[in-house]
């Protein structure tokens, strides 16, 4: 196997009202490798992508709550528990580790807060350090890339939903990470905009966490599966033994691939 | 998403579109002084009471003239300056019952004559520019980069809002048989409430975003247009 670009060992994560999210996780991503997160909602697949560039936990997580959670033993250090390329995600580091992790939101509307989606996407390298004229040059070029190249003063509010997802990943593309979390990335697209934005996908050399129920896109991008329920890692392999498992899928609130079943030859 | 009243005319080509935004900010922004201070200045130079009235009618065609340069439909502009009229006519309607009737309905009436040509001006500076180079304009005047990223949230995700309270009141009507006032006036609170709440959490994971593509806190230098 390549050499781990990510890290995550041990991870424990609970929300200030005592609800966990995370619960030990532990998995490692090579490079250029493509893994689905799959599982239920609210099993933790959002709040483990915002461990990957240490957006969560936040500083100040755990200052104003008490302990008083049954048997769920758990401490609050401040060690790290992600590495991206062997640097450990904490405070110092951030900045280094947020340029190698592209972070996908599921709500395009979250991402894009720019006046026109030119400058959105020229907001990642600006804060990289490059010159303004340096910035609109990659920021073009990532625009060209997601098929977007002549939308650049258009104010985001006149995009549809699939274009505004697709100047997202402009805006992440513009960084140059090494290491692309992607949340939900082909939920409320329309097929053709799906079939879109799966094919850019496809095309990146970088490697991609998929946080999704899109199983289908599971099957054509990622080779590995790691099944996530109620913040624990319940399966991690490859994604066409896992997606076969119907006791196991049915079991954690999901279902077998309609593809798959239709292949199969009936019992 | 179909809400579209701030720019929709913005990205024309007439003259008064192609000037330079900055030129059309200072020259707007002095305009709405000269107005404002109309009538005390007429005061020092004339002793004839019209004379202010006047210079007024001069300035109203002036703010005219530029938005029928521009090409832009009258209907835009009434419409705006007509949602403003019941405020402006409360305040004017203040003079003459704190200042005496004497003189109060001729200040009172110049107040609303000054008022309206004012918004004229700001409108059709609006209407004319996309809020982008607004932007781009007050950055290159040295305007707080704070004070520009406020205004620049604000045009971003008002229009969220907008379509959040448009869905909002979409899925209400689905459901209401027996329409009542009392009822429209708690919900309209309920919205309120549900939108701040709405807005308060994704101020969170918009802020999220921003650190996930490098944000520390401080503006990055554009000194690029957009």
């Amino acid at each position: 196997m390549n050499p781990p670009v990510l890290e995550v060992r041990e991870l424990s994560f609970h929300y200030p009202d005592g609800r966990f999210a995370l619960r030990g996780i532990t998995f490692q991503l090579g490079t250029g490798e493509s893994v689905g997160i799959v599982g239920p909602n609210g099993a933790g697949k959002s709040t483990l992508l915002l461990h990957m560039n240490g957006i969560l936990p936040s500083r100040g997580q755990y200052e104003h709550h008490h302990h008083h959670f049954g048997d769920d033993t758990h401490s609050h250090t401040t060690e790290p528990h992600v590495w991206v390329e062997a640097i450990p995600v904490v405070g110092p580091n951030l900045p280094q580790v947020r340029r190698r992790v592209g972070l996908l939101f599921q709500d395009p509307d979250d991402q894009l807060f720019c006046p026109t989606i030119l400058e959105d996407v020229m907001f990642g390298p600006l804060n990289l350090g490059h010159r303004s004229a340096v910035a609109r040059d990659i920021a073009v070029r990532s625009l060209a890339a997601v098929g977007l190249g002549d939308y650049d003063d258009r104010p985001p509010h006149h995009l549809s939903f699939g274009e505004r997802k697709r100047v997202c990943l402009a805006g992440v593309l513009a960084c140059d990470p090494m290491i692309l979390a992607l949340d939900e990335p082909t939920s409320n697209l329309d097929p053709r905009g799906r079939r879109q934005f799966m094919a850019i996908l496809r095309e990146l050399p970088a490697a991609k966490i998929i946080a999704t129920h899109d199983l289908e896109m599971v099957l054509e991008l990622c080779h590995r599966v790691i099944l996530l329920d109620e913040g624990r890692i319940h399966a991690d392999g490859p994604a066409r033994e896992i997606l076969t498992n119907e006791k196991l899928l049915v079991e954690h609130g999901l279902e077998v691939p309609l593809s798959i079943r239709l292949s199969k030859p009936a019992p | 998403m179909q809400v579209d009243f701030l720019d929709r005319y913005s990205r024309g080509t007439s003259l008064v579109h192609r000037l330079d935004a900055r030129v059309k900010l200072v020259v707007a922004l002095l305009f709405v002084a000269l107005v404002i201070a109309t009538p005390e200045m007429v005061a020092i130079l004339f002793t004839e009471p019209l004379a202010s009235w006047l210079f007024l009618a001069v300035e109203a065609w002036l703010v005219v003239a530029a938005y029928s340069l521009a090409g832009l439909p009258w209907r835009y502009l009434a419409l705006r300056l007509l949602a403003l009229i019941p405020f402006l006519f409360l305040l004017a309607l203040g003079i003459p019952l704190t200042r005496g009737f004497e003189t109060g309905w001729n200040q009172g009436a110049q107040l609303l004559a000054r008022s309206l040509i004012s918004l004229a001006i700001m409108i059709t500076l609006v209407a004319t520019t996309p809020f982008s180079q607004l932007l781009t304009a007050f950055q290159r005047l040295h305007v707080p980069q704070v004070l520009i990223s406020i205004l620049a949230f604000m045009y971003r995700y008002m229009f969220v809002l907008v379509d959040e309270l448009d869905k909002m009141r979409r899925a209400k009507l689905a459901r209401t048989f027996y329409p009542s006032l009392w009822w429209e006036v708690r919900l309209m609170g309920n919205f309120v409430g549900i939108l701040f709440v709405r807005a308060f959490e994704r101020a969170e994971r918009v802020y999220a975003a921003m650190c996930a593509r490098g944000w520390r806190g401080t503006a990055p230098t554009k000194d690029g247009e957009p």
